[in-house]
């Protein structure tokens, strides 16, 4: 037996048998709609279950209405049965189980947001949550009552669903931790206080869980094994002691070992910039000793590959792995594995935008590598069949739009040729990885070369390309995927009166693409205008001040990166950039660059103006589309369409997504104009 | 016609002008509409499921239709969507041809009540992401590929194609609502959006004939008017609302150039009403102002200027922050509008123009301009409602408050927002009401807020409440305090709770839960902001405000103690101060007064240590040694506490009691004020 196969033993949890070691961990999706599951949500998760993970969870289901949220579908009403009993027909269509996981918010939400019924949120105490700010109602003895009644409700309706088992949120920092953590729970009843009475509501659960399911139904829990918050929360050491204790009560037939609270999420769904791994294995190694492998362990959090999943396993740390946004990245991860082909798997690169960021704005989740995910209705394999009429695709442009194209067509049967005018594929890609916390890019496009490389497209690199040149070709359909360049004359909506910044024509002023090219070439004082709020000048920041220069953002936002708070990046790269000196001045934006030195105002127009010595001004500022090339044709009459960044300067999620749906259905012809795919949009929203 | 900026006086002080102009009929193209008040456009949300729109329906018809029910001349729902490119979250989809059945459901609920009903036309343009739906993801289109501001996303610049593509779009929506019954549309041109995008020098860069002078900027409109009249005739009426300037100086659309467009789209002859708004992404605290902006009434200048434009040939309405029927009628008398938009007025209570002609304008209930429940709401995608008014947006179910089968003796005790909401709803029952408040006042935490500076509204909302008691003759009890002994002998057949809340003052954040408080904090030199604003006397000359909240509390009092000539810096752990503040639409407003005050602020920034004379603060990144700050008083606006004392010792005497508000749970003034509503209905 190779190490790869310790993944495929079968495991049983409970009187289940998990056909392998792979799981899918619950996570919220907003694939619901109207508080209830729906078609889209049941193909997302059975795509899962059909590339072979063992066991897959959807998000967690509410089982009171004073601990919904948003997207956590209701499953104490008995309406919940025949919507999960399609989830749970759809993936026993595979080998696959199907757990759901039962969860309530507590202190952790507004409480306000259906209008029918507001209520002030339940919690073992008058607390407030970190995220939310909402000071909670102490819950009564009729309330835990009431409470506990729901989840053996929700327990029994799972199972009449035919789902095959159910896990208990006990993490987190949601209800059950707050009451099992010091941190959160400052009673001085029987639920309060010593370990034994932390755990009395946990218990009381339980119990009536297995008085609606009897005890030959799969029930475990998911616990954080430490909160972060060192000794005032859930440590690991008090972890094990309320294992230990909750496992003496010889009722849970697993226990999956998780970590955090509100106050440190950034541990979780952490992004690329976290930089680390499988954190939590340890962890359940522990937990391991504590239920001295008399249930099985499961792990999750951060195991993007087959081969950390491998070690975890092999190493004896946990029985499962939990790989959850590597199978919104890649479905097939475990099909691909057993199949020899592991250099195929798509790997979750971390960057949280597809996921994390859809899911806090409370979009449907999909993937920003795997456009695919939350589409599988759409974009089903049946739908990715071959195509009729194999035709000669030119693709003009290596980046991932380009790139994503190729990999498409080629697949769809079509001959597909890709030309890069640089010597590598890649594109902004390649600049962005070399900034700090974000070398995963590198692996994204790895994966895309390897894909290109198997499905033979003839990829040119070192060859720009023009109308000519491209007419000359004659393929059946061309797709420009041209990329854009960066704005270096300090324009911003943000200060609508001017066209520019004065001075931006200086010489000492780069864009960031510029900067990375030419490192040796910025200066010792270094001042980073930053007009999007992203990763970029964050990262740039960091890279220079770490390597000893004197470096400040200026930015017209509130704070320095707003938008890295949304992919959880925020905590990881903006105390670093702190830490290393950098200087940023917010609220704040440039008046003139001058040699040598850069004014800076504030936006509000009070104070005074400010003078920072810098010998390099590095503007991350606006994209312009390239589509100089696009004009040449169309004044050709040669038919082109274009995706990604030349169509508008995006991100990445655009850019891989337009490569994709480009590439499905290369339009020849009159059909290849960008519009096209707008005038099909024309039906009902979705 | 008066042109004069300066002619319009919505003064608080000057002499009321007469309501009547506000009820005479007036013409709008085809269509007569019974008076000169209108809701406008506003997103609601409601017809949304979770992440997705859904349809018009019954909770937006039964929303409207109490708005036409308390006789308002003409109500519009949100703008529509009038293709996948421009849609956004809450704005209905009209392309679908099943649009038709659904907004017929909205006309038949609105014509019910003599009212008329138009829709926007609403295109996203820049102001989209093009990401919120996964079956209809897309490039933002706009006239040229700059981006929003807000969404900082890169539009692309929209081809002849493109232009085609909506142009029909525009016909086909305009069809359907003809079809639907509804009486007519306004294309929204404003704010922004995507016919803004063209009419704006700064977003419009183009060089083809839909850029470069006015004409060329309106080509698009104009060709959308043209196709929308060969779908539906010159009989359907048809509006442009635009703004009149968008606040980011000479860039942008100023007075005049607004006056061009006006007078090119005037010239086609194919509109039917102007809409006169202001603002555009990121100034749409213009567009929907919060009260403490001090905007009530700001276009009618621009009003002025449009009917100047367009004469008496085309009704000019004017909206945006118009809170009382006095404002209404001056813009009508002296020639500023001819209709006027009231729509969160409208929010606040659906029966103005029903008490306005009625003769009892004081028993309106005011619009207190906070932007809580309704903007805040939107922006979180929550379908909106009302700070004072929780039964908006729940009409279907609490349209109507039945009367009490047996009628009670109710106790409430606690005068603040809960208690009297509890106390008005019951009595409106038919229940006999006594209302106990331990202060020699009404209004509880509401009066204090309401001494902050630009919040006087929250006083209105005050007196409100207590006129309606009063109205109701409610026995109304100050200066007593309640015991269980006392509940016992009063012998209530229902006892309510509403004792409120108190600040902590031991520094203790749920945001910062490792430690137990600020060392120092129980020092002579330490106030709650309740403390503070009871009297202003009691702090010194240097204070530390700290803020653990973010909303309105610390800054507010941060700018009362600096005009009275304090020196101030506020302290906050979080990223900026104010953070609830943006999507109230406030911060704008209140923020750069800060600086201008002279307040400092220490953001980022944790409290270690209290001390007499001394604040020692460091860095919430650490990287940095700690800092002393000479204060003589410090103010710690953090957590509240449930005063709950009353209704425990109830609990213990085995007295059966209700709670509400704050002394459940210390929330907003939205849930107090829910709360004492829904128990008043459930007694």
């Amino acid at each position: 037996m190779t190490e790869l196969d310790r993944l495929w033993e079968p495991i049983d949890i409970g009187p289940v048998t998990i056909p392998n070691r792979v799981f899918v961990s619950a996570h919220e999706t907003h694939h619901g709609d109207n508080r209830r599951m729906t078609e889209r949500y049941v193909a997302y998760v059975a795509a899962r279950a059909r590339g072979g993970a063992g066991l897959v969870m959807p998000g967690g289901a509410s089982v009171h209405p004073h601990g919904e949220h948003a997207g956590h579908l209701p499953i104490w009403g008995k309406e919940c049965i025949p919507d999960y009993g399609k989830l749970a027909q759809a993936v026993h269509e595979t080998d696959s189980k199907v757990f759901v996981q039962l969860f309530h918010r507590g202190l952790q939400d507004v409480g306000t947001y259906r209008l029918e019924d507001w209520h002030p949120l339940p919690a073992p105490s008058a607390l407030a949550s970190p995220v939310y700010g909402r000071v909670a109602k102490p819950m009564d003895d009729e309330e835990i009552a009431d409470t506990v009644r729901h989840y053996g409700l929700s327990a029994a309706n799972m199972r009449d669903a035919g789902i095959d088992g159910i896990e208990l949120s006990a993490g987190h920092g949601y209800l059950i931790c707050q009451f099992l953590s010091p941190l959160t729970n400052h009673r001085t009843d029987r639920y309060g206080g010593s370990l034994e009475n932390r755990a009395r509501f946990l218990r009381e659960i339980v119990e009536e869980i297995r008085r609606q399911v009897g005890s030959d139904y799969p029930v475990g829990m998911r616990m954080s094994f430490d909160e972060l918050v060192g000794d005032a929360g859930i440590t690991p050491e008090r972890a094990e002691e309320i294992l230990a204790h909750v496992h003496a009560w010889g009722l849970l037939d697993f226990v999956n070992v998780s970590g955090v609270n509100y106050h440190s999420l950034e541990y979780l769904t952490f992004s690329m910039s976290a930089g680390f791994g499988v954190q939590f294995a340890p962890n359940a190694e522990r937990a391991k000793r504590v239920v001295e492998n008399q249930i099985p362990v499961m792990v999750a959090s951060g195991v993007r590959t087959i081969e950390q999943a491998i070690e975890v396993v092999v190493a004896a740390q946990a029985d499962l792995v939990g790989m959850t946004r590597a199978h919104i990245a890649d479905p097939e991860i475990v099909n691909k594995a057993r199949a020899g082909r592991v250099r195929e798997i798509r790997r979750c690169i971390g960057v949280n935008q597809g996921c994390i960021r859809r899911v806090v704005f409370q979009d449907k989740l999909s993937c920003t590598i795997n456009p695919v995910a939350g589409r599988e209705q759409r974009w089903s394999p049946d739908a990715l069949s071959p195509a009729s009429t194999p035709l000669s695709v030119l693709v003009i442009g290596g980046g991932p739009a380009g790139m994503k194209a190729a990999e498409t067509a080629a697949r769809q049967g079509h001959r597909v040729q890709l030309h890069e005018q640089t010597a590598a594929l890649g594109g902004q890609l390649r600049y962005a990885a070399r900034l700090p916390g974000r070398s995963n890019w590198l692996d994204f496009i790895e994966d895309l070369t390897t894909q290109l490389d198997i499905l033979g497209v003839e990829v040119q690199t070192g060859a720009p390309a023009s109308a000519d040149t491209i007419a000359a070709e004659g393929a059946d359909a061309v797709l420009l995927a041209t990329g854009s360049t960066f704005d270096h004359s300090g324009f911003s909506m943000n200060t609508p009166l001017r066209d520019g910044i004065p001075g931006a024509a200086l010489g000492h002023v780069l864009d960031p693409v510029q900067a990375l090219d030419d490192l040796g070439g910025v200066g010792s004082e270094v001042v980073i205008v930053d007009d999007l709020g992203d990763t970029i000048a964050l990262t740039l920041a960091i890279l220079l001040a770490e390597d000893g220069r004197t470096v400040e953002i200026v930015t017209t936002q509130l704070h320095a990166s707003p938008q890295t708070l949304l992919t959880m990046d925020f905590p990881w790269l903006y105390p670093r950039a702190v830490r290393a000196g950098v200087r940023v001045s917010a609220q704040s934006y440039v008046e003139e660059i001058e040699p040598g030195r850069v004014r800076l105002a504030s936006i509000w127009g009070t104070g005074e103006t400010r003078t920072v010595a810098a010998n390099t001004v590095v503007l991350c500022m606006l994209r312009r589309s390239r589509d100089e090339l696009h004009r040449e044709l169309a004044q050709r009459g040669i038919a082109a369409t274009r995706i990604g960044d030349c169509l508008a300067p995006r991100d990445v999620d655009d850019a891989v997504y337009e490569g994709m749906q480009a590439g499905l259905a290369p339009a020849t012809g009159r059909r290849a104009t960008d519009t096209e795919p707008l005038g099909a949009a024309l039906g009902p929203s979705g | 016609v008066s042109t004069s900026p300066q002619s319009i006086s919505a003064i608080p002080g000057e002499p009321p002008v007469g309501l009547d102009v506000l009820w005479e009929p007036v013409q709008i193209g085809t269509v007569e509409v019974r008076n000169r008040i209108v809701v406008t456009a506003h997103e609601a949300l409601y017809g949304t499921i979770h992440t997705r729109n859904d349809a018009m329906g019954k909770q937006y018809a039964a929303y409207l239709a109490a708005r036409a029910r308390g006789g308002a001349g003409l109500v519009m729902p949100g703008g529509a969507s009038v293709h996948p490119t421009g849609e956004k979250f809450g704005h209905l989809p009209l392309w679908p041809k099943e649009s038709v059945g659904q907004y017929r459901i909205l006309a038949d609920a609105v014509h019910e009540h003599g009212a008329k009903v138009f829709v926007q036309l609403y295109h996203a343009g820049p102001q989209a992401a093009g990401l919120d739906f996964l079956e209809n993801q897309h490039p933002p289109l706009a006239a040229s590929a700059l981006p929003s501001p807000v969404t900082q996303r890169v539009p692309k610049a929209m081809d002849r194609d493109d232009i085609g593509l909506i142009i029909h779009a525009y016909g086909v929506a305009a069809t359907h609502m003809r079809e639907a019954g509804i009486d007519g549309i306004e294309l929204s041109a404003g704010h922004g959006y995507l016919l803004h995008s063209f009419f704006s020098p700064l977003a419009n860069r183009r060089q083809d004939e839909y850029g470069g002078d006015v004409a060329g900027r309106c080509r698009l409109i104009v060709e959308v008017l043209a196709e929308i009249r060969a779908q539906v005739g010159r009989d359907y009426p048809v509006g442009v609302r635009m703004s009149f300037d968008d606040y980011i100086g000479g860039a942008g659309i100023t007075h005049d150039i607004a006056q061009e467009i006006l007078a090119e789209l005037h010239q086609t002859g194919l509109v039917d009403l102007f809409s006169v708004s202001g603002g555009t992404y990121p100034t749409i605290d213009r567009m929907i102002p919060p009260a403490l902006a001090g905007l009530e009434g700001q276009f009618a200048s621009d009003g002025a200027r449009a009917r100047a434009v367009v004469g008496d040939n085309v009704p000019v309405l004017v909206a945006a922050g118009i809170r009382t029927v006095d404002v209404a009628a001056r813009l009508v008398s002296e020639g500023s509008a001819d209709l006027v938009g009231m729509a969160r007025a409208h929010l606040a209570d659906p029966d103005v123009v029903a008490k306005a002609r009625a003769g009892r304008v004081s028993e309106v209930r005011r619009c207190t301009g906070a932007n809580q429940g309704c903007v805040r709401r939107a922006a979180n995608r929550n379908m909106i409602t009302c700070t004072v008014n929780p039964v908006a947006g729940r009409e279907q179910w609490w349209g109507t408050l039945p009367s009490a089968e047996t009628r009670l003796r109710v106790l409430v005790a606690g005068g603040g927002p809960a208690g009297i909401k509890a106390a008005e709803t019951a009595a409106l029952r038919g229940h006999e009401v006594t209302l106990v408040e331990r202060s020699d006042a009404l209004g509880g935490q509401l009066r204090l807020a309401g001494a902050l500076p630009g919040r006087s509204t929250w006083l209105e909302a005050l007196e409100d409440l207590t006129g309606s008691i009063e109205r109701l003759g409610i026995d109304v009890r100050l200066g007593q305090e309640l015991t269980s002994q006392g509940v016992r002998e009063f012998g209530a057949d229902r006892v309510v709770i509403a004792t409120g809340s108190y600040f902590q003052k031991n520094g203790f954040s749920s945001a910062n839960p490792t430690r137990d408080g600020i060392p120092g904090a129980d020092s002579h030199n330490v106030f709650s902001p309740v403390e503070v604003l009871e009297d202003l006397e009691v702090v010194g000359h240097r204070v530390v405000i700290v803020d653990d909240t973010g909303d309105i509390v610390p800054l507010g009092l941060a700018l009362l103690l600096a005009g009275r000539g304090h020196e101030v810096e506020v302290v906050t752990a979080k990223l900026h101060a104010g953070s609830q503040l943006l999507w109230t639409l406030e911060f704008p407003w209140v923020y750069p007064q800060l600086g201008q005050a002279g307040v400092h602020l220490s953001e980022q920034t944790l409290v270690t240590r209290i001390d007499d004379g001394a604040v020692s603060v460091a860095s919430i990144w650490g990287e940095s040694e700690e800092r002393t700050i000479d204060a003589d008083s410090v103010v710690l606006v953090m957590e509240r506490r449930s005063d709950d004392a009353l209704y425990e010792s109830l609990r213990a005497a085995g007295i059966d009691a209700q709670r509400i508000g704050d002394c459940v749970a210390p929330r907003d003034v939205d849930d107090a004020i829910y709360e004492g509503m829904k128990v008043g209905r459930e007694l």
